[in-house]
């Protein structure tokens, strides 16, 4: 069954919902019990959604060290099919390598109506053309498609490495995707004391920001004291 | 005032490792597309990450939601600790529709919900009779009566309560 929920705010500014059940978001049956409620209620309504869950039949689980791999996808114009890039779109994958995290986005059936959160376009990449990039010994050009980033969290001298060749592939991402990937850095490292690696990223990004006259010198740098403070923690 | 769809619908998958730790990862599909489309394509997706994680893949949501671009304002002296409390049967069976804030208006001077009004019976024509075997309860089973409709208070838990704190 869909549950649905319709969200109200008082005077107070206290929040509260309430719920119904749906054989299927039937969304004029939706906006019908809307407007009831609209009329018995003297709070706002502020949104409305509805959701489902599905149980899934999977294997048992073979693995714990935490490996994490993310695919950062472009998105594109879907509305003049300019194919001109408005966004992109991260996804964590657990528990899975580089290797295996690759084939996910390469399947034209599959990301046929994938959308980023925005919902742009982040269907027909051509399988072959445009390799996704992993961390290790690859770096993704203007002819890419999507992106991979392989990612352990609990292994220091692989968050090292891993971290190393994050942020390389920050700087040699489009301004969009970098902008991105530097947020994920920063959900990846809350909680960790990696205050001074996030400012030079920062400081980073923003020197690759300012008109592409990055200097190479200051960016290795701070690069340096980056790794030095991931050695250190 | 109107609602307005987000442009995708949201789904969730979730994963547990070895261990016993869980994780999540989000995926988007476009509006526009029937719902069994959808479930198709968040199924297939499923099975693809089945594959590519060594963590068992538990289930996924999928939700939609609609935001009110241009929501009227709440009413003077609105509190979503009143409720319009509505119980309905599905086969003799009981299911709870709170209504937060139920207006003043509403309730009687015994504490029940006037079921006569306008506004009541319009709300009682969506679940019962307009969109026949779209409301149900949790199982599934359509609403078919009501069984009860008064006024009732709650407690409003932390999260939900607003940030500014009067001393």
């Amino acid at each position: 069954m869909w549950r649905l929920r319709v969200w109200f705010r008082d005077i107070s500014g206290t929040v509260s919902y309430t719920g119904a059940w749906l054989r299927s978001p039937n969304e004029t049956a939706i906006f019908a019990f809307v407007e009831a409620l609209r009329a018995l209620s003297d709070a706002q309504i502020t949104h409305v959604d509805v959701l489902r869950r599905f149980p899934y039949d999977s294997q048992v689980p073979s693995g714990r060290d935490r490996g994490i791999s993310v695919l950062v996808h472009r998105a594109t114009d879907n509305t003049n099919n300019t194919n001109t890039e408005l966004d992109a779109f991260p996804m964590w994958v657990p528990e899975a390598d580089s290797g295996l995290a690759r084939d996910l986005w390469g399947h034209s059936v599959l990301v046929r109506d994938y959308a980023s959160r925005a919902g742009y376009n982040i269907d027909n990449p051509t399988p072959g053309d445009g390799e996704p990039v992993s961390l290790d010994n690859e770096y993704p050009d203007d002819t890419d498609d999507y992106y991979l980033i392989a990612v352990r969290r609990n292994f220091w001298h692989r968050l090292l490495r891993d971290a190393r060749a994050y942020n390389t592939l920050a700087m040699t991402l489009p301004d969009r995707q970098a902008r991105r990937v530097r947020l994920d850095i920063r959900d990846l490292f809350l909680g960790v004391p990696m205050r001074e690696v996030l400012e030079r990223l920062d400081r980073i990004i923003e020197l690759l920001e300012n008109g592409g006259n990055a200097n190479t010198d200051e960016i290795r740098r701070l690069l340096l004291q980056i790794i030095a403070a991931l050695g250190s923690s | 005032m109107a609602l307005i769809p987000d442009p995708v619908y949201t789904v969730t998958y979730t994963f547990q490792d070895e261990t016993g730790s869980k994780a999540t990862t989000q995926a988007y599909i476009r509006q526009g597309i029937v719902i069994d489309d959808v479930i198709a394509r968040a199924n297939a997706l499923a099975a693809a990450l089945r594959n590519v994680s060594n963590a068992q893949l538990t289930g996924y949501t999928i939700s939609r939601g609609w935001t009110e671009d241009a929501p009227a304002g709440a009413g003077g002296g609105s509190r979503v600790e009143r409720k319009g409390r509505t119980i309905w049967l599905a086969d003799t069976y009981k299911t709870r529709i709170d209504i937060p804030s139920i207006a003043t208006g509403q309730v009687l001077p015994d504490g029940a919900l006037n079921r006569n009004s306008v506004q009541f019976l319009a709300l009682r024509a969506v679940l019962l009779t307009d969109f026949v075997g779209d409301f149900t309860d949790s199982r599934g089973v359509s609403l078919d009566a009501l069984a009860a409709a008064y006024e009732s208070y709650t407690r409003t838990t932390p999260k939900r309560q607003p940030t500014r704190k009067l001393a």
